[in-house]
């Protein structure tokens, strides 16, 4: 297990105008379980890389964060503790991609024949003599996903590593990274495809502004987020009435009405009591997309304005 | 720390660029050394000094291309953010700058040895074209050897502390080039003895040639010996490898 605790990094600010400190990671602790995908989810600039670096012994900060209980640096060989994904055009331009992969092996005493053997799990088995910087981001980051996997490590931390691939390689990605995790290895993943997360993760860590929102499996998350019903009655203008006297908050839509945060049983009850008949009742149940929107709102250090809040 | 030594040696010996400069400054230095030493020789000058003499252009030649390919070690691991699986490979930032620094004294050895044998043989090769005899040389090749060794060994271990600092490869060349030949030269109009004092005039001092041919023998023409000018060299390279090492341990990776 990858015990993440009290992961704090500050950035100081160089303007001599302005000596302010900003807190990238704040007082962060979570775990990454072994046999299980987390994901890793934030707004944009709320320190999911930092975290990460900070993990890896790459940024210097404060906490401290162990691979089974012991700090990466303890281990001979940490490639074969932990493969990482930071960024997918971390190469050189000119050293082939087998070459690249070779310094890699070298670095972390694993044979050099492992190197043909990642290549071949990543589809680049027809590039591997070809210098990657002409790669597209998509091969770059498969690149990057061999390298990680080089050393058959326990635990894998991969940053974005769905960026750039297409529909078929984010498939490839999600099934290779939940059978990866199922022998008793762990994968920390961070992502902007929430659809994506949602169908890979087994849990989940959320930060906002460098701290901890969340950190649960996905099934408590959604469970714990907002429902809707869209309900749809013999009178509307008898529903609202009912809606409004129960105090629930609604919207139109359609021909019905979606009431926010009830579950059918309740909306069901209320409709009978009114006397109505129901022509349709559903429940909605939050998408990830839904419950890390409710989750992060406020924390967001970009926003970029709706055409409504622009002047 | 074998396998750094392994990964870092993998690095050297993997890019264009290692190759590009050494077969280029063995051109050139095979050029200066068989049509500028030999070949285009003046009589007067083809004494028991020549190849003596010869120690200061291969010198200077062979530690631009070892210093260039230090540099290019470490600027490219910034430039392309593969310090990032540098740093996670290896259990000690320590033992990565160590593992660099050995394999570019390795790589350095044997550039420098190699060039410098080559460039015997073309200077011996080029007086031979041009009809000219060798008369015996006045040389210990050992102490020749060494100090052409030693020299392109400091320079490229400053090369490698550049871009260690600042982490920059456009900034770290310019600096590698404008400090030793540019802010050096104008540093010697304020500084009493050079020679004694600033590292690259220095160092220089290790690979000018100890006495010059003159009518009744030879003329010393060294300011400072080539022991005190390397001894003076290594005190400013050790002082800036410590301060090199103490930011490379405890600033963040890139």
């Amino acid at each position: 297990m990858i015990k993440a605790r009290n992961l704090s990094k500050t950035y100081h600010s160089r303007n001599p105008r302005d000596w302010t400190s900003k807190k990238a990671v704040d007082d962060l602790s979570f775990q990454v379980e072994t046999g299980k995908v987390t994901g890793f989810l934030g707004p944009n600039g709320a320190g999911k890389s930092t975290t990460m670096r900070l993990m890896l012994g790459l940024d210097n900060g404060q906490g401290k964060t162990t691979y089974d209980d012991k700090p990466l640096k303890s281990y001979a060989n940490p490639s074969r503790t932990v493969g990482i994904l930071l960024e997918a055009k971390a190469f050189h331009p000119t050293r082939t991609a087998r070459n690249h992969l070779k310094v890699l092996a070298a670095a972390g005493n694993i044979p050099s024949k492992r190197v043909d053997e990642v290549l071949d799990i990543v589809g680049l088995t027809d590039v591997a003599k070809q210098k990657p910087g002409k790669f597209s981001l998509g091969m770059s980051q498969r690149l990057g996903i061999a390298a990680a996997i080089l050393g058959e490590p326990k635990y894998l931390i991969l940053d974005e590593p769905a960026n750039g691939l297409d529909p078929e390689g984010i498939a490839w990605l999600r099934e290779f990274l939940k059978d990866y995790a199922k022998p008793g290895r762990g994968v920390f993943v961070s992502s902007h495809l929430l659809s994506e997360m949602s169908q890979m993760a087994d849990n989940v860590v959320v930060i906002g502004k460098g701290k901890l929102i969340a950190d649960t499996s996905i099934d408590k998350l959604l469970a714990g987020s907002s429902t809707s019903v869209f309900v749809r009655v013999s009178s509307t203008e008898s529903m609202v009435k009912a809606l409004d006297k129960a105090g629930l908050k609604f919207q139109k839509e359609g021909r019905g009405l979606v009431v926010a945060s009830v579950k059918t049983d309740e909306i069901g009850k209320l409709a009978h009591a009114a006397e109505l008949t129901v022509l349709e009742l559903t429940q909605h149940s939050a998408s990830l997309e839904q419950a890390f929107l409710e989750l992060t709102e406020g924390t967001e250090e970009f926003q970029a304005q709706t055409k409504g809040e622009r002047k | 720390m074998r396998q750094s030594l392994k990964a870092e040696l993998r690095k050297v010996l993997s890019v264009r660029s290692t190759y590009a400069i050494s077969v280029f400054f063995l051109l050139l230095l095979g050029f200066i050394a068989f049509y500028g030493q030999g070949y285009k020789a003046v009589p007067q000058d083809i004494d028991q000094l020549l190849l003596a003499g010869t120690i200061t252009a291969f010198g200077n030649i062979t530690s631009v291309a070892g210093a260039l390919i230090a540099l290019l070690l470490m600027a490219h691991e910034y430039r392309y953010n593969t310090i990032t699986y540098t740093l996670t490979a290896s259990n000690s930032r320590t033992k990565v700058i160590l593992s660099k620094m050995l394999v570019i004294l390795g790589f350095v050895f044997v550039f420098s040895v190699f060039a410098t044998i080559m460039s015997l043989a073309l200077t011996v090769g080029g007086l031979a074209a041009a009809g000219h005899s060798l008369p015996h040389q006045d040389i210990n090749y050992l102490v020749f050897f060494g100090k052409i060794v030693f020299f392109a060994e400091a320079y490229a271990l400053a090369g490698l502390l550049v871009p260690t600092l600042v982490r920059n490869m456009q900034a770290s060349v310019a600096i590698l080039f404008i400090v030793p030949n540019t802010l050096e030269q104008l540093l010697g109009l304020v500084v009493k003895d050079p020679a004694k004092w600033l590292p690259f005039t220095a160092l220089a001092q290790v690979v000018e040639p100890p006495v010059k041919a003159g009518p009744h023998g030879g003329i010393p023409v060294n300011p400072v010996s080539p022991l005190r000018g390397g001894i003076t060299y290594l005190v400013y390279l050790v002082a800036g490898w410590l301060i090199t090492w103490f930011f490379f341990l405890r600033r963040d990776a890139n």
